[in-house]
């Protein structure tokens, strides 16, 4: 326990003074605070190019549409004739989307729209609020009548036990899908610092040095559990930066499970009012997937000779990372689908994709255990794994092991 | 004490070190000889437990070699390596720490080994800024930092000036006064022969010679008189005796090389008997010579 403690203390120190660290720090709060702004960002952007709407035709029609169009949330001005169709150009300078031109054909209605980009057309918001026009020159009716009597009222419930409105269960997305950015960066990052370090005490060639003062698990063992600590304090720096930065105070926001969807922080995600269970999943799944991947980049790391193999070495092990990754956003959407609680169970893809359930579903009690009860087998047997092949690699000097030697190195006698 | 009994070691079809004995007494410095590859780096880790032996025993006064009695080893690695961000000071102070002495006095002996090995102006350098010269002498102190009973050291003298080198010298020769046991592998037969006190010259993983350097000399199959002057008669007489054969020097004395029965003082009195004889003196054969002969490359 003196030498783990010992072995802590340098390896933080070591970790805390390097740049690698500082500049995680500060790059990664900033990450996480332009993310957690980009709902803004993005509304800001989508209101520009798709909510601003110009009308051309004859009055008769431009006057009524334009009224009809204005209970949706588009912003619609009527403008003179146009040359059709409209340059792009011609678009910026009336500063819409696109343009609507309205005419009429044996007494129906005719819309042609020129947008920019034909993908950010509501054309189903723009075709139910004309519709009342229509059905008015069909018929020689009035459309304010038509209007009114085509409005009813849609009400949407949520028999989910989790979510009591949309708002939060979009809240709850939203924050789900931030997290899973920092889950995936924290693990990257740290299995980095893991690799670098133990790399380092190879190549510099200090690991024999090493080997006849501290036994390797324990310094194996501290590696893991400071390359945590920092994980767990770059976490919590990230998301002070992010509230920092972002200008969102801990008590208001769109996050909040009760639903709060306002509170002039409309479109910025705020991490207040976060369920425990989601925290506690967040940590848990965490330490979990990070200590799989931690003791399998300190092995390989182990068999690196030269700091320029790093990348070779370790580019395979961060492809499951980025497959977990992708496999949880996927997850969000459909967080009880099959394929979600069959890669619930799937080491290195669990830890991801559990936490996404966790976070957007109600997951049974039994699944979360399975998962857990996977994911710290796993912990172990990668442990036994990378700790054979790191106390070996650490002392193999000379060509790098083949795949076969690897294999039998793992499955063989120690040491060499 | 030290006890390698019967020690083997095969790496894949390559057999490194084959039934090797050999006995530290505590306190001595023992030298580890032998040609490029005869197994003396996988010997030592052998001892430190850096490499399990496939067949044999290690004890240390008596007990089987573990974990805990390898706390009180120390080892300096041929291959050097130091923590190249990491300052000097605290990086003798963690290897001191890991050897479980207390933050206090491993700072104290620190500075006492910094102090004695003149690299107090680098004491908070970063060790990658240090020339490889001052590195080696950073990692002796890592090495030693802690008073282990047995200190191994793997080539301690490569890389270093004369002036170091000697600097060192002078260190383990202080160490082994203080009554650490030594064990150390060099090429340099000179420092070897001032330091040690027994060896073990080994080649292609077997022992080929061991003992004190008295022990050794003992087996030297011949014997050697330097004798002046080098006149006729003096030739005369030697050419006597069967076998024996001239090593001519340039300062006109000559070393004769006889069977080891040859007696010495009948020989002197021959020769007196014919010339006035005004060098006889028995020459011992150097620690190289000892070696190249072990190793079957005399």
């Amino acid at each position: 326990m003196r030498q783990f403690t010992v072995v802590f203390q340098a390896e933080l120190m070591r970790r805390l003074r390097s740049r690698v660290f500082i500049a995680g720090l500060i790059f990664g709060g900033l990450t996480i605070a332009l993310v957690s702004r980009l709902p803004a960002l993005m509304t800001a952007v989508e209101s520009n190019l798709t909510h601003h709407v110009a009308l051309s035709g004859p009055t008769t029609l431009t006057v009524p549409a334009q009224r009809l169009l204005s209970r949706t949330d588009l912003a619609v001005r009527v403008v003179p004739e146009q040359r059709l169709p409209p340059t792009p150009a011609t678009l910026r300078a009336l500063n819409v989307g696109s343009l609507l031109e309205l005419s009429t054909e044996h007494r129906e209605l005719r819309v042609t729209i020129y947008a920019e980009d034909p993908t950010n057309v509501e054309i189903s918001t723009i075709r139910s609020a004309l519709l009342p026009l229509d059905l008015a020159l069909g018929t020689g009716g009035e459309p304010e009548r038509f209007a009114s009597e085509l409005r009813f009222p849609v009400a949407v419930q949520s028999v989910s036990a989790r979510f009591k409105t949309v708002a939060s269960s979009l809240a709850a997305h939203a924050i789900a899908y931030l997290l899973l950015i920092l889950l995936y960066m924290l693990i990257v990052f740290s299995s980095q610092l893991v690799l670098t370090s133990v790399a380092e005490e190879k190549t510099s060639r200090i690991a024999e040095l090493l080997v006849t003062s501290v036994d390797l698990t324990t310094l194996l063992s501290a590696k893991i559990v400071v390359s945590t600590t920092l994980a767990v304090l770059q976490m919590v720096t990230w998301i002070v930066l992010a509230f920092a930065l972002s200008g969102t105070g801990p008590s208001v926001g769109v996050g909040s499970a009760s639903g709060a969807g306002s509170g002039g922080t409309m479109g910025l995600i705020s991490f207040s009012g976060l369920p425990p269970s989601t925290i506690v999943g967040f940590l848990a799944f965490f330490v979990l997937g990070f200590m799989q991947m931690a003791v399998l980049f300190a092995g390989l790391a182990s068999l690196v000779n030269r700091t320029e193999d790093l990348g070779a070495m370790s580019g395979p092990l961060f492809l499951p990372v980025i497959v977990a990754f992708i496999a949880a956003v996927v997850t969000l959407s459909s967080p009880d689908a099959p394929f979600a609680v069959a890669c619930s169970f799937i080491p290195v893809l669990s830890p991801f994709v559990m936490f996404a359930r966790l976070a957007v579903s109600t997951v049974p009690a039994s699944q979360v255990a399975g998962a857990g009860i996977i994911d710290v087998l796993c912990v172990v047997l990668f442990s036994l794994a990378g700790g054979r092949l790191y106390r070996v690699g650490m002392l193999l000097y000379g060509s790098a092991p083949s795949w076969s030697q690897i294999f039998r190195t793992m499955v063989g006698n120690l040491p060499v | 004490m030290l006890v390698v009994e019967s020690v083997r070691k095969t790496f894949g079809g390559t057999v490194a070190v084959r039934d090797l004995s050999f006995t530290i007494p505590g306190g001595s410095t023992f030298g580890l000889l032998g040609p490029n590859g005869a197994g003396k780096t996988t010997t030592m880790r052998i001892i430190l437990g850096i490499v399990l032996a496939d067949g044999g025993t290690l004890t240390w006064n008596g007990a089987r070699i573990d974990e805990r009695v390898r706390t009180r080893f120390g080892y300096l690695p041929e291959e050097r390596g130091l923590y190249g961000r990491m300052r000097v000071r605290d990086q003798v102070v963690y290897f001191a720490r890991l050897h479980g002495v207390g933050k206090t006095d491993a700072e104290r002996r620190t500075d006492e080994w910094i102090e004695q090995l003149d690299l107090r102006s680098y004491a908070n350098d970063a060790c990658s800024e240090l020339s490889k010269g001052n590195q080696q002498k950073v990692q002796v102190a890592c090495a030693a930092v802690h008073h282990p009973d047995l200190l191994i050291l793997d080539e301690p003298f490569s890389g270093l000036d004369p002036v170091n080198a000697t600097m060192l010298l002078t260190l383990l020769e202080e160490l082994r006064r203080k009554g650490a046991t030594l064990v150390l592998s060099s090429h340099e037969m000179w420092q070897l022969e001032r330091l040690c006190t027994d060896f073990c010259i080994i080649a292609h993983g077997q022992a080929r010679a061991r003992g004190t350097l008295a022990e050794l000399r003992a087996d030297w199959p011949s014997k050697r008189i330097r004798i002046a002057p080098s006149s006729e008669a003096v030739r005369g007489v030697i050419a006597a005796i069967p076998e024996a054969r001239a090593m001519p020097s340039g300062d006109g004395a000559v070393t004769y090389e006889f069977p080891l029965a040859t007696d010495a003082a009948a020989l002197l009195r021959a020769l007196v008997g014919v010339e006035a004889i005004t060098e006889f003196q028995p020459i011992e054969p150097s620690l190289q010579e000892l070696y190249l002969r072990a190793v079957g490359a005399a």
